[in-house]
């Protein structure tokens, strides 16, 4: 590890990168609270306006945009059920049952923290381990991301809440829907059943809108119109997190900001799936008493520290081999090259002080996203107190103008509608709408990395498995996973007696909102 | 909450169903294209089965009371989503400012809100924050009709 990195962190207090990391901040935050408007698309919206400023300074903005875009799609997640981005969806379903319950500034509170000290460790890692970490990210191939894929798909079941088998069925019905569209290998169109809107098969940004938003937005226009969302109806200005809640929620912190950072180099992986392998592992943590499907705050810790613990990771590939790990890695590596600078090695010979100082200042934008999106959490509370008559109609305005701007294609609003009201009746008859969003997000990377695998491994996928090592620790984990999962009742019985009989360090009826 | 138990023998053959009709079209997807979708297919029926089956194992676990709701609050998630298809039609012949303003407007008075002054308030700041987000800041020239 190279100590004098430490040296840039000067480099970085200027007034010109204070700015660009606000207006990055600020943007990202807003743009990413509105379903439909993604963090790559903001970070292309800055691209013009970065144009003038210098390139350390541009990227900085960028990647301030980024993390901030992460983090700004829990808001509405956590505070109407409505993610504002992929890489939220897991938060709604935590973060809103608290938000019912009057503890909707609790719930900002813990996700503003776990995304600020994600993204700082994230920050971290990318600044003293890029290296190394780069090296692990080409050890995974097809076999690899096939099983992390399996892996992710075992989260199905920790969305289930009680009707296991429907939500099975809700997660499978999810990998049917990624199957639609031209097939990559063949060029043939699976079941597009002659409607042009199928032919491109079904994107995640109307899915994820149609099952959370408009499904939502259909929930609150059928209840009382004076009623609102939460059962608040006044707003404290308690913003800053209690060491109580810090306390009661530091393993599932830990674990999720572990499960961010390891997703985050596995390329293609990225928050939306670190979010459900960090709340599928949380689940298994459950003691008695806890509180999971009903407003868990332990499990919006852990999926917010995941998902932004991914954002400094994920750039490790683009920084240093110059391959983009995802989309907005991919934008940010186009913004790279405007500005003159060739992502790689040569990079951190040629000009430390550009890297370096672009490093440090995403740590810094971090620390910026936790004091604005603690500001602005605050004024996007009010919604909470809303009537349900008025906030209906706007969610599925927002909804269809979400999915409009961010696809240009009326297909995907038709087909957001269809999946709405799919999603709508799937909550009413208890299957699980996150298990159908988590089937549409992993299948392509399951039947993808399968298809690579038995290409790889000439048909014989076991020999070649066995035959690689960091394929060997996922298969174990998977293993670990199934085999908890199923376990023998008995064995059960007897973990919740031990749990039991062990006094617990804190309980949730102490930390108030 | 129990499940139904006629929900469940209900869903469970609805679901193999539909297993079977993707499977078949499935059957038809040259070079390893059918491999998943009939690996799905498979896992649906054995899931299904293995559903209705419990619902004769163990019938004490369900609830065997079960009768479908035909009421206006039943049906009001159709009628809104048939009135959101309208709003999306009439965007692209009205025009995507006014359409979204009468909609907020119409919307939540139909809900039995009976607040005129904070509904229209409502619907100017959400519309003026649409335009200056899209149209100004994102340049996204949204459809424009008779109207804007």
């Amino acid at each position: 590890m190279d100590l004098s990195v430490f040296s840039y962190v000067v480099n970085v207090l200027t007034p010109a990168n204070f700015i660009a990391i606000l207006l990055g901040t600020i943007v990202g935050l807003v743009i990413g609270a509105i379903p439909g408007l993604s963090p790559p698309m903001a970070i292309a919206l800055m691209i013009p306006v970065s144009i003038t400023i210098p390139p350390d300074s541009a990227i900085i903005m960028m990647m301030a945009v980024y993390a901030a875009g992460i983090y700004g799609g829990s808001f509405s997640a956590i505070l109407l059920r409505v993610p504002g981005t992929s890489a939220s969806a897991a938060s709604a379903i935590e973060g809103y049952e608290l938000t019912k319950q009057g503890k909707a500034l609790q719930a900002i509170r813990i996700s503003t923290f776990a995304s600020v000290v994600g993204g700082l460790l994230s920050g971290l890692a990318l600044l003293l381990l890029a290296p190394p970490l780069a090296e692990v990210s080409l050890l995974f191939g097809p076999a690899e991301m096939f099983l992390v894929a399996l892996l992710g798909l075992t989260a199905i079941a920790s969305v289930t809440f009680g009707a296991l088998f429907r939500g099975l069925l809700a997660g499978l019905v999810g990998l049917y829907l990624s199957t639609f569209g031209i097939d990559n290998y063949s060029g043939y169109p699976r079941y597009t059943f002659g409607y042009v809107g199928f032919s491109g098969g079904f994107d995640v940004l109307p899915a994820i809108i149609g099952l959370f938003a408009f499904s939502q937005g259909l929930q609150l226009c059928e209840g009382p119109a004076k009623g609102t969302v939460s059962s608040n109806t006044k707003l404290s200005w308690n913003i800053l997190p209690r060491l109580s809640e810090i306390r009661y929620t530091w393993w599932s912190l830990v674990r999720g900001w572990t499960t961010g950072l390891i997703m985050g180099i596995i390329p293609a992986a990225g928050a939306s799936v670190a979010q459900w392998v960090a709340y599928g592992w949380e689940r298994r943590y459950a003691k008695p008493g806890d509180k999971f499907g009903r407003g868990e705050i332990k499990g919006l810790a852990a999926t917010e520290g995941a998902n932004n613990g991914v954002t400094g990771t994920n750039m490790i590939p683009l920084f240093i081999l110059g391959i983009p790990g995802g989309i907005s890695a991919a934008v940010i590596l186009g913004a790279l090259m405007i500005h003159g600078l060739q992502p790689g090695m040569r990079l951190f010979k040629n000009n430390p002080e550009i890297i370096y100082t672009i490093m440090w200042g995403f740590i810094l934008a971090n620390v910026v996203m936790g004091v604005v999106a603690a500001a602005m959490a605050r004024i996007m509370a009010y919604l909470t107190i809303f009537p349900q008559g008025v906030l209906g109609p706007l969610i599925l305005v927002f909804s269809v103008i979400g999915t409009y701007a961010g696809s240009n294609n009326i297909h995907a609003v038709w087909i957001m509608i269809g999946i709405g009201i799919v999603g709508y009746y799937a909550e009413m008859w208890r299957f699980s709408p996150a298990a159908i969003l988590l089937g549409l997000i992993l299948g392509p990377i399951a039947e993808n990395g399968f298809r690579d695998l038995m290409v790889v491994s000439n048909g014989e996928p076991v020999g070649y498995i066995l035959g690689r090592p960091v394929a060997l620790i996922i298969l174990a984990m998977l293993a670990f996973v199934l085999f908890y999962a199923v376990r023998p009742k008995k064995w059960e019985k007897l973990e919740a007696a031990s749990t039991a009989a062990t006094p617990s360090t804190a309980t949730p009826d102490r930390v108030q909102s | 909450m129990r499940a139904s138990l006629w929900g469940e023998r209900f869903a469970g053959v609805a679901f193999i169903i539909v297993a079977l009709y993707m499977g078949n079209i499935a059957r038809d997807f040259p070079a390893g294209g059918s491999t998943f979708p009939l690996f799905i297919s498979a896992l649906i029926m054995l899931i299904s089965v293995i559903m209705i089956a419990r619902t004769f194992v163990s019938p004490a676990n369900y609830d065997r009371d079960w009768r479908p709701k035909f009421t206006f609050a039943a049906l009001k998630p159709i009628l809104i989503t048939t009135l959101i298809i309208g709003y999306v039609l009439c965007i692209f012949r009205i025009g995507y400012y006014a359409s979204t303003f009468i909609l907020l407007v119409a919307l939540p008075m139909a809900l039995g809100l009976r607040r005129p002054i904070f509904i229209l308030s409502s619907a100017v700041g959400a519309t003026a924050f649409l335009y200056v987000l899209f149209q100004l800041g994102l340049k996204a020239n949204m459809p424009s009709g008779v109207l804007f």
